[in-house]
């Protein structure tokens, strides 16, 4: 179909169109393409009707994902939902003025969407790490009693989600395929950690915690150059080698 | 008439810059580390982790260029920490004083900090408002981690100067894993030299002065060390490689790590997991080519990541 047409649908949909491209889609108004394409782009509309409702899920899927470090399911959200979720609150505010561009972007990006969002809650359910881990700290009672904090985390992905979820919607990025790559391989990485336990050393030899002192002087010292947070490295190292000896 | 217009258009630019001086959190990060530096400083702060606490006390100045700063815990036993530029000196409650050896730490200079700042791709950034803390104004910052890899972090940071006044690490379920909160300070002009020296100076039984750790001399003498994977935004401090082989540090520009490599000792660190507040130690023994060594993790990361970390350092063949 050519575009010229496709154009004159999109200005008919908003009421815009002139008499010349009446006539035009009338013309053609027995395609069954033309036909299908129109009742596509009321879906879109209607879509863009309970729009709120889908930003939200958007985000919200969006924001779980870099929550628990779902990389895999976070990758394809973020690879394409940039330009889209502009197109959309653009398509959003100028609702009252659209023109046939911005249809059209609107369109494709409201589709592409509409599948990563249907995509995106698959994977959630299959391979979710909040899970794995947390089933994972169940399995380990007895591992650490004393030091729960030790054991592997206890991932809710809940009370990080709402301020997560802020600074999603405030930063969509693109992420360059490399990235996305290597995403899904930390992804997979962290989603096999959880399953293994992790050994925790309750109790030091004295020459092994006077090793560890030694160490954590040092880290302290290349930190509080490094990161330059001012007095905490180093207040660390004094308030363990009094406790720790 | 003139000048007054003159003045209505200055006006706006000043209004804007005191705005985007308050709202943006980079520009406070970096004056937090500017004042860290920079400020001189006296106070005491209250540091907890996981169930226990400490008291201590800071004297920070800087004067020429040199920044020196004296670090003393005021409950339990005493130890303190002197710190003289580069030169860290910790003394312990028996007397023992133990010095990192001197030069090796690099110099860093204040107005080279530009590559220390946190990503946005890794923290979410954002000032959220006003607090008074220590009977001071403080803005307080929120760096979020975005992944899991990472803590997260509130910062209240003095209006006036920048410091860090009250830190609190989270972890990613936002349980409180460090607190560190001053109760006072003040900010001297001048800071007399006796203040800065070793309260138990003059009781000093030994020094000895740590040197990096010995290379296993079986192994071939160009050898380097790389990490197969840390999490990302991570970057090696490369001047430190230099000068220690069998020490990489990374940052983040927020949270820093340090790996050790030493080969297998009559007593060699156990592998695991150890955790204080926000400070992870993991050690695991690797093995390549038949040689035994011990990497350990040492930084406020989850362990999960150090365990990470920990198992992909890999010995390599310098070219």
């Amino acid at each position: 179909m050519d575009e010229r047409l496709k154009e004159s649908l999109s200005a008919l949909l908003d009421g815009e169109a002139d008499e010349l491209e009446l006539q035009r889609l009338l013309a053609q108004s027995e395609r069954g393409e033309l036909r299908s394409l129109w009742s596509r782009y009321h879906q879109v509309r209607n879509v863009f009707g309970i729009e709120d409702a889908r930003l939200h899920t958007l985000d919200v899927s969006h924001a779980v994902a870099r929550a628990i470090g779902n990389h895999e399911l976070a990758a394809p959200l973020t690879s394409t939902s940039a330009s889209q979720q502009q197109a959309l609150v653009r398509a959003r505010r100028e609702s009252r003025i659209w023109k046939m561009g911005a249809v059209a972007a609107s369109v494709v990006g409201a589709f592409v969407l509409g599948l990563s969002l249907q995509q995106a809650h698959k994977p959630a359910a299959n391979v979710d790490p909040a899970r794995a881990l947390a089933v994972q700290t169940d399995a380990l009672p007895t591992m650490a009693p004393s030091t729960s904090s030790l054991a592997p985390r206890q991932v809710s992905g809940e009370p990080s989600m709402q301020t997560v979820l802020v600074s999603a919607r405030q930063q969509p990025e693109p992420v360059s395929q490399v990235e996305l790559a290597a995403r899904e391989q930390i992804g997979a990485l962290l989603a096999k950690d959880a399953q293994r336990p992790m050994r925790i050393n309750e109790h030091l030899s004295e020459a092994q915690a006077r090793r560890l002192n030694e160490y954590m002087l040092r880290h302290a010292e290349q930190a509080t150059l490094a990161s330059r947070s001012g007095v905490v490295p180093l207040a660390r190292v004094v308030a363990v080698n009094t406790s720790g000896r | 008439m003139k000048l007054r217009l003159t003045h209505m258009m200055i006006l706006p630019f000043m209004l804007f810059s005191v705005l985007a001086h308050s709202d943006d959190p980079m520009q406070w990060l970096e004056r937090m580390q500017r004042a860290a530096m920079e400020q001189n400083y006296r106070g005491t702060f209250v540091l907890l982790r996981d169930d226990s606490s400490s008291t201590q006390r800071i004297i920070h100045r800087y004067q020429n260029g040199l920044e020196q700063e004296k670090l003393i815990r005021l409950d339990g036993e005493m130890s303190e920490i002197v710190r003289v530029g580069n030169e860290v000196t910790c003394i312990f409650p028996d007397s023992r004083a133990v010095q990192l050896e001197p030069g090796s730490v690099p110099n860093v200079s204040p107005h080279g900090l530009a590559h220390a700042m946190p990503d946005a791709r890794h923290y979410a950034l954002s000032v959220i408002g006003r607090e008074r803390m220590a009977n001071r104004q403080c803005q307080v910052l929120r760096i979020e981690a975005r992944d899991a890899f990472r803590y997260s972090y509130s910062f209240w940071l003095d209006q006036e100067t920048g410091l860090l006044l009250k830190s609190i690490i989270h972890d990613l379920d936002g349980k409180v894993l460090e607190r560190l909160q001053y109760t006072e300070i003040e900010f001297p002009s001048v800071i007399e030299d006796g203040e800065l020296q070793a309260a138990q100076h003059h009781a000093l039984q030994h020094k000895e002065v740590l040197s990096p750790p010995a290379r296993d001399q079986q192994w071939p003498t160009q050898l380097t060390w790389r990490a197969g994977w840390v999490p990302p935004g991570f970057k090696v401090n490369r001047e430190r490689s230099k000068l220690d082989q069998s020490m990489m540090v990374f940052h983040d520009g927020i949270a820093a790590f340090s790996t050790f490599i030493e080969p297998v000792s009559h007593d060699p660190m156990p592998d695991g997991a150890s955790r204080v507040g926000a400070v992870t130690a993991y050690s695991q023994t690797l093995e390549h080519q038949g040689h035994r060594y011990v990497v350990t993790v040492v930084g406020e990361i989850p362990p999960q990541t150090a365990m990470k970390v920990a198992e992909s350092i890999r010995p390599e063949l310098a070219h």
